[in-house]
């Protein structure tokens, strides 16, 4: 499926999110709490700004020095053992892990969450194969039994209530106990646990590779990937090429904004640095390792108006404070990246002619340039991605239209002058005594704008302007 | 090497308009060096204190013993825990300290397994089956409550994974103030030309998870619980008296 979500059409799937009561709630919850938690987190490390000036540093070199730092990787993860193939589109990465998994006669892929890996659809070009594909993130796994998407990058069945998810394991899986978190988890615990111990190949995606030792670090929760990568005799680790530091003392102040900003934890449960394959003579983990690097359209962003995009660390800390996706979620943007980050790399990835609707889901209220940990103005890309649309006439045309018509008046004083007097004495035909707008004016934009807003109207005989001069007028009349 | 690197790099570098790098240019000087800094003057009386508090603020279990009570004091952890099923990494630091031989003295032989290299996948089957995982830590962090656990070929990853519960015996002298601290130390071995160990386990609490409306949830794939056992090395812990 890739970076789609969903087939119907924009405001179709914002009306459907919208009324969705549920939804809205453990939106708002969600919100709130991880909000809240965030900044506690960043009150209590302090200089957050100076930070976040530290953070942008480390991976503006990171992408300054891509090729230098991928090449040094490729060899450190060879020297190692291990083997690296690089990607330059998704069906190039999806057929190498495709081919891995058939050399090893593989049955049973056990995968850790990963954006990447469901941005170039691995888990259906696995299934083709007639290989079983388990998703074992909490989230991800329930998700994944009725077939439903991410609607958040870190928490992303946060959509569903626990009554939706017991529903799901009692349909699929027979699970016969209550609805709350704890029996459930300790259910798809054992239901899991069985899996990982019998998977051929453990798939796991990679926050960030430190080149100098061929080291993926991986940062989780819920011990999944410890597990997937521990067990089974084969690891592959699929990245975004971008996804690197420096070296492991410049990955610290990254981890140390990651976490807080993602989930409100100083760390999180575990760290892992993976360097594999595992040494001779040990007895866990794998046997064999790939590294698969994705380009997939990031190298499309190194040198143009986008190019900041690539410091993001999908930390989530922007949809967190979005208030559109506040309303939304996830599925009401139709992409597995949502939110701020989501609409400035959904096009970006995907193209224009698909996703020009994306960048309209937001208000510009900044809100989200002040919480990303390394300064990616994000309210400033999602306004050249508009322009950019309106000028390959990609936008609406009645929008443009409109534009058009409003820059002509604007840029001709005489013309403004007029129109704002007739306005003025016309108001009350667009609308009733109530506010709202009469019959034929009842369509598109202004039937949008009223549902929660009323139309202004003029209860006075003549216009501010025309009574002030009057009223100056008289003043000096009378001294 | 035949695996598109050669095109993928070129295709980067055109995009930058200059030859391929082989090589990163040098790390400039940062803006701050907080990472560096922070909690990086307290004293150890202070840093150790501040660990342990912080340890018991997030509901880690934390324990202190002297050097010289070590192997009682973690056999009667262990008692508190499980009557058998405990497995035990092949680490001499804990057989030299008794821990191994009090357990097996406690329990009985068949109840502790001391993870072996010869006897292969049925390490790992044991694990999966044992109430109680013991293995020895290279480090703790102040800042994050956290323990470090370095993959050898006489550990099992599957220790501190697979069993219900893990006690991590730590030595209060290798406690730092934060990551900075043990990355700088790993970047040094790995320019000495070290391999970094095939895993390296930065723990910080026992496994949990968020993701059914938010509410957490401790003890998920991972161990349900987690124990630190600092052993007071430095003599700097009034608790441990």
């Amino acid at each position: 499926m890739g970076l789609s979500t969903s087939n119907l059409p924009l405001k179709e799937r914002i009306e459907k999110e919208v009324n969705n009561e549920v939804l809205r709630r453990n939106l708002i919850k969600a919100q709130n709490v991880i909000g809240a938690n965030r900044k506690k987190m960043m009150d209590e490390l302090g200089h957050f700004e100076e930070w976040r000036d530290l953070s942008k540093q480390i991976r503006n070199h990171v992408i300054d020095n891509l090729d230098g730092y991928l090449y040094q990787l490729a060899e450190k993860v060879e020297y190692n053992g291990g083997k690296v193939f690089f990607a330059t589109t998704s069906e190039e990465a999806t057929s190498y892990i495709q081919k891995v998994a058939k050399e090893k006669n593989a049955k049973k892929v056990v995968k850790s969450k990963s954006m990447v890996t469901e941005e170039i659809g691995l888990n259906e070009a696995l299934e083709e194969l007639g290989i079983e594909v388990l998703e074992t993130d909490l989230g991800e796994f329930v998700l994944q039994i009725v077939d439903d998407r991410p609607s958040h990058i870190v928490v992303p069945a946060i959509h569903l209530s626990r009554t939706e998810i017991r529903q799901r394991l009692h349909d699929k899986l027979g699970y016969q106990g209550p609805e709350t978190p704890e029996e459930m988890t300790k259910f798809i615990r054992d239901y899991l646990r069985e899996q990982f111990l019998t998977a051929d190949i453990g798939i796991s995606g990679c926050n960030f590779a430190i080149p100098e030792s061929g080291t993926v670090c991986l940062v989780t929760n819920e011990g999944n990937l410890r597990l997937a990568t521990t067990t089974p005799k084969v690891h592959i680790a699929v990245m975004g090429m971008d996804r690197m530091a420096p070296n492991f003392e410049n990955v610290d102040p990254l981890l140390t904004l990651l976490p807080r900003s993602a989930v409100g934890s100083r760390l999180t449960s575990y760290n892992t640095w993976l360097t594999g394959p595992r040494l001779a003579g040990e007895v866990d983990g794998p046997e064999e390792f790939h590294l698969v690097i994705v380009d997939n359209g990031r190298s499309d962003l190194l040198t143009s108006e986008f190019n900041e995009m690539l410091r993001c660390i999908r930390c989530g800390a922007c949809m967190n404070i979005c208030p559109a996706y506040r309303q939304i979620g996830g599925h009401g943007y139709g992409s597995i990246y949502p939110g701020p980050m989501g609409i400035v790399l959904t096009p970006i990835l995907g193209g224009y002619e698909t996703y020009h609707e994306l960048p309209n889901i937001c208000s510009l209220c900044t809100a989200c340039d002040s919480v990303c940990p390394v300064k990616i103005p994000l309210s400033n890309l999602i306004l050249k991605h508009r322009s950019n649309i309106a000028r390959l006439g990609l936008s609406k045309l009645s929008e443009r239209l409109a534009i058009k018509g409003f820059n002509l008046i604007n840029n001709h004083p005489f013309l403004w002058d007029k129109v704002v007097r007739s306005g003025n004495s016309m108001l009350n035909l667009f609308s009733h005594k109530d506010n709202s707008p009469r019959g034929i004016f009842d369509v598109g934009v202004v039937k949008e704008w009223t549902k929660s807003r009323d139309l202004p109207r003029n209860e006075h005989s003549k216009s501010f302007r025309a009574w002030f001069k009057k009223h100056q007028q008289e003043k000096r009349n009378h001294g | 090497m035949a695996n598109n690197r050669d095109a993928f790099l070129q295709n980067l570098a055109a995009k930058y308009g200059r030859p391929v790098k082989t090589k990163a240019d040098p790390i400039p000087e940062w803006v701050v060096d907080f990472p560096k800094t922070r909690l990086a003057n307290e004293s150890r009386a202070k840093l150790l204190e501040s660990y342990i508090e912080y340890c018991r603020t997030v509901g880690i279990d934390i324990q202190v013993c002297r050097p010289d009570n070590l192997a009682q004091s973690l056999t009667e952890i262990t008692e508190s825990f499980t009557d058998g099923k405990i497995i035990i990494n092949d680490d001499k630091r804990l057989h030299e300290a008794g821990v191994t031989a009090s357990l097996k003295t406690k329990f009985g032989d068949s109840e502790v397994w001391v993870w072996s290299g010869d006897k292969g996948r049925e390490n790992i089957a044991v694990a999966a089956n044992c109430n109680i995982g013991i293995v020895h830590a290279e480090a703790g962090l102040v800042e994050s409550g956290s323990i470090i656990l370095e993959s050898d070929k006489l550990y099992g990853r599957s220790v501190s994974l697979l069993p219900r519960y893990t006690i991590v015996v730590l030595k209060a002298s290798t406690v730092l103030p934060r990551m900075h601290q043990y990355a700088t130390q790993l970047d040094a071995r790995v320019q000495a030309g070290e391999r970094t160990p095939s895993v390296v386990n930065i723990i910080s609490g026992p496994s949990s998870t968020a993701d059914i409306e938010l509410i957490k949830v401790v003890g998920v794939h991972g161990p349900v619980g987690i124990t630190y056992l600092i052993v007071d090395d430095e003599n700097i812990i009034n608790e441990a008296a």
